[in-house]
């Protein structure tokens, strides 16, 4: 089955409902705050054992696409992410939904996923295998100095009130301390409690500060937020001009989704976050980050959903997974009997030109709903908040409750609802937690393998080009913002030394 | 004394969902859904393996009523463990693990081992051995351990802290009298990835795994089965070698202490005619996954004989980190 083959066979009324079915799934749970695509699939993936290998993985990898990209829309019109991998596009496209342009803030969302996904689809038909093997030159060192860049990268987020956004993060790293220590494995800082071995997953701590801690904010003032979104649905497709201004960051942030998508453990929301503060450092207009800039919507949705590419590269071409959406991909196949690795490509074309097709129409698919999913609903905006709310509470308790089926999860997430709701009052930026959260472990577990290996030496994190390349960049990169204030003080001091003078 | 009615008695059966109407005992089990608790992330072949016979036994009504998989891979598998154990022991609560049954508790991850549930049975069996990359510098384990006996303590090996791809090469290293040094990758897959990008020289896989990754430059080196395996002819066994270590993975159904007998024979029954489904054959075959099946009692004389040897490597592991603690 050759690649057009396999477009031909996604044609088919078959073929086409499945796929159309994962995607119409996988973005409805994106819309659901609480229940991720992961969940989904890995619900899914039971039913797929009794379904032909084809149909099976068109099925897993239309609801993967999805998911990604579903969650953009409860992000702009109640500034809740619908999945974690939205909160950036919570900063910018709610702000901007409520100056009156959501369907613009929605359009340029859904546009950037589109692009997005289809570079990313590109890297990955034409570019799979040797992606996938600097990918397994990343050792332990090398993956500690790409986070280490991210974390740096991240860090100039909290600009302004640099204090509270360190705090943030360093609270996030906190967070995610307690249970198990993945390079000991022993417990630490649980202080005896068994239900604290599990940790803090950042599933139910993301709900609870962004889902929890905006209900309780929307509920606080609940009339005036009945019709706060009342606009026009005008702007819902990107115009060539558009494409022009935003192409260079479209492409600068599908390539950050795309990298980071190959990257075992991190995944969309670092992805989003990263192509997010590369934008904001980059942008001629940083100031408009969090006030609905538009730059800022594009790089975090072109990010996200190029991941989805990313994460399929390692996954197709050597057999390796790395978080819960990969796993079940993963599992998927194996099932099946289907080899993941390069004799995939050899004895079962028809799967690896199905996951390409699938990937895709299923974007595509994806960007033709999700442009009636938004006229639909941007009506629920109409609908009084409080019908809405409870349900989102809903949706919460039951995706923190269905990770992993106990009801710790869900306390946790009620806590972490109020903790957002006290460091929003304190005007404590969110994102650097969840950066902290996300990204402290991840560092920590690599750099300690590849301290294992080293026998306790840091040289190699010298002596390893790459790695030393990298932590060299996210110098530069820590010094950038203060030399760019200290460029544009200098600048204003000419400017109005020179004034009165001649030009 | 309160004496129950025969009407009484019925009344009780209709509530607890069984017809007074069907055949056989009024208090027939199960009358309700059995839920079975998975300790691993969806997509693992312990969980592949569970919901394959969960599926055929709802299939083939091989039970009255369905079960229900329930995944909950928090702390290693440590929540899930507990979640069994601290369930109701009314045959309406299992749970579908691996050897980390033994390893969790010789880590000093939780303070129960195997000896607190009511053991359904073994369900499933997995070969492992030791392996590195085909083009490395080890073409026989003869090379790695000489190499490892000359330089102790620099030979890298991949693992999964506190789970078989720890152990299994901390007891072989005791069996052979040579020094590793371990680092913690994970999963399979990550642990191919690490072999694969040279970040590591060696690590424990199972048979089926080393079956899909030979394509991709892994050789295996030795193999801890009891004799040669079929599929890999030319690799040797640790015994042939002289070295005593055999240790094999098990997937293994266990419910909480005290559950009942015939509740568990009711469970077992189920799972063990699964197996024999002429699909379940094939799909077993396809894994790579022994079908062999063990009863509760026989299980529990296998995984007590393997207890002192896990609990002395499981110290040797809490010995040496409780000296790096003391130099700190």
């Amino acid at each position: 089955m050759t690649l057009i083959d396999a477009f031909a066979q996604l044609f088919t009324l078959q073929g086409f409902a499945i796929m159309a079915a994962g995607v119409a799934l996988g973005v409805s749970v994106g819309v659901l705050p609480g229940i991720t695509a992961g969940m989904l699939m890995a619900l899914t993936l039971p039913f797929t054992y009794h379904m032909s290998s084809v149909n099976a993985v068109s099925l897993l990898i239309a609801m993967f696409v999805g998911g990604v990209s579903g969650g953009l829309i409860t992000a702009t019109l109640m500034r809740i992410p619908g999945e974690p991998n939205a909160i950036m596009t919570c900063l910018d496209g709610y702000q901007l939904a409520r100056r009156g342009q959501p369907g613009r803030a929605l359009g340029l969302g859904n546009s950037s996923s589109l692009i997005g996904g289809t570079l990313s689809w590109a890297a990955l038909v034409l570019l799979a295998p040797p992606l996938a093997s600097i990918a397994v030159a990343f050792g332990p060192f090398e993956n500690f100095a790409v986070i280490v860049m991210a974390l740096i990268l991240i860090s100039s987020l909290s600009e302004g009130s640099f204090l509270k956004g360190l705090s943030a993060g360093l609270l996030g790293m906190l967070v995610s301390y307690p249970g198990i220590d993945e390079s000991s494995g022993i417990m630490r800082l649980t202080f005896g409690f068994t239900a604290l071995e599990g940790g803090f997953n950042s599933l139910p701590v993301i709900l609870g500060m962004f889902a929890i801690s905006q209900v309780v904010a929307d509920a606080l003032n609940i009339e005036t937020n009945a019709s706060a979104i009342k606009a026009t649905m005008r702007g819902m497709f990107m115009s060539l001009r558009d494409y022009v201004v935003h192409g260079w960051n479209m492409l600068r942030s599908s390539l950050i989704g795309i990298w980071i998508g190959i990257l075992p453990g991190v995944g969309a929301t670092v992805a989003s976050i990263v192509a997010y503060t590369t934008a904001k450092n980059l942008s001629r207009k940083p100031e408009e980050f969090g006030t609905g800039s538009e730059e800022a919507i594009v790089a975090a949705e072109s990010a996200n959903n190029a991941t989805t590419g990313g994460t399929l590269i390692p996954i197709l071409t050597l057999g390796i997974s790395g978080g819960l959406t990969d796993s079940v991909l993963l599992g998927a196949l194996v099932i099946h009997n289907l080899q993941p690795g390069p004799l995939l490509f050899k004895n079962n074309p028809e799967i690896v030109n199905t996951i390409f097709a699938t990937h895709l129409v299923a974007h595509l698919a994806m960007f033709a709903l999700m442009t009636f999913g938004i006229v639909f609903f941007a009506r629920l905006t109409q609908v009084p908040r409080a019908f809405i709310l409870p349900m989102v509470i809903v949706f919460s308790v039951l995706g923190a409750y269905g990770l992993n089926s106990r009801a710790f999860d869900i306390w946790v997430m009620l806590g972490f609802g109020v903790l957002g709701v006290l460091l929003e009052l304190a005007k404590v930026p969110l994102a650097p937690f969840v950066v902290g959260l996300v990204l402290a472990p991840v560092a920590e577990s690599e750099l300690r393998s590849g301290l294992m290996a080293s026998a306790g030496s840091f040289m190699p994190l010298v002596e390893r080009p790459v790695a030393c390349t990298m932590l060299v960049l996210s110098a530069a990169l820590f010094i950038w913002p203060f030399v760019r204030t200290w460029r544009r003080t200098a600048r204003q001091a000419i400017n109005s030394s020179n004034q009165g003078g001649p030009q | 004394m309160i004496r129950i009615t025969r009407r009484q008695t019925l009344m009780f059966a209709a509530a607890a969902g069984a017809t007074p109407f069907t055949p056989g005992p009024a208090w027939a089990y199960p009358d309700k859904p059995v839920r079975m608790i998975i300790p691993i992330a969806a997509g693992g072949q312990t969980d592949i393996v569970a919901r394959l016979l969960q599926q055929t036994i709802d299939k083939k009504k091989l039970l009255p009523q369905p079960i229900v998989a329930v995944n909950n891979a928090a702390a290693g598998g440590a929540t899930g463990t507990r979640q069994v154990k601290d369930s109701e022991p009314d045959g309406y609560t299992f749970g579908m693990f691996h050897m980390g049954l033994l390893t969790a508790p010789a880590m000093g991850v939780v303070d129960y081992d195997h000896s607190a549930f009511a053991l359904i049975g073994q369900v499933g069996r997995t070969q492992v051995g030791f392996g590195g990359l085909a083009d490395g510098r080890f073409k026989t384990i003869q090379d790695a351990l000489a190499a490892a006996k000359a330089k102790p303590d620099t030979i890298t090996v991949a693992m999964n802290i506190g789970l078989l791809p720890h152990f299994v090469p901390l007891m072989f290293e005791q069996d052979a009298g040579a020094r590793f040094r371990y680092v913690q990758a994970g999963g399979g897959a990550v642990r191919l990835r690490s072999i694969l990008g040279k970040h590591t020289e060696l690590s424990l896989f199972s048979g089926p795994e080393f079956l899909l990754y030979q394509s991709q430059g892994i050789r295996p080196l030795v193999m801890f089965s009891d004799a040669r395996l079929p599929e890999l002819p030319d690799v040797p066994t640790a015994k042939e070698i002289g070295i005593g270590t055999v240790f094999e993975e098990r997937i293994i159904a266990f419910a909480p202490r005290g559950t009942p007998k015939a509740r568990l024979d009711v469970i077992a029954g189920a799972l063990r005619a699964a197996m024999d489904d002429p699909e379940l054959v094939e799909r077993y075959k396809g894994l790579g996954i022994d079908r062999v099946f063990l009863d509760g009692d026989k299980l529990r004389g296998v995984l007590d004989g393997l207890k002192g040897p896990i609990t002395r490597v499981g110290d040797t592991v809490r010995k040496a980190r409780a000296e790096q603690d003391n130099k700190k």
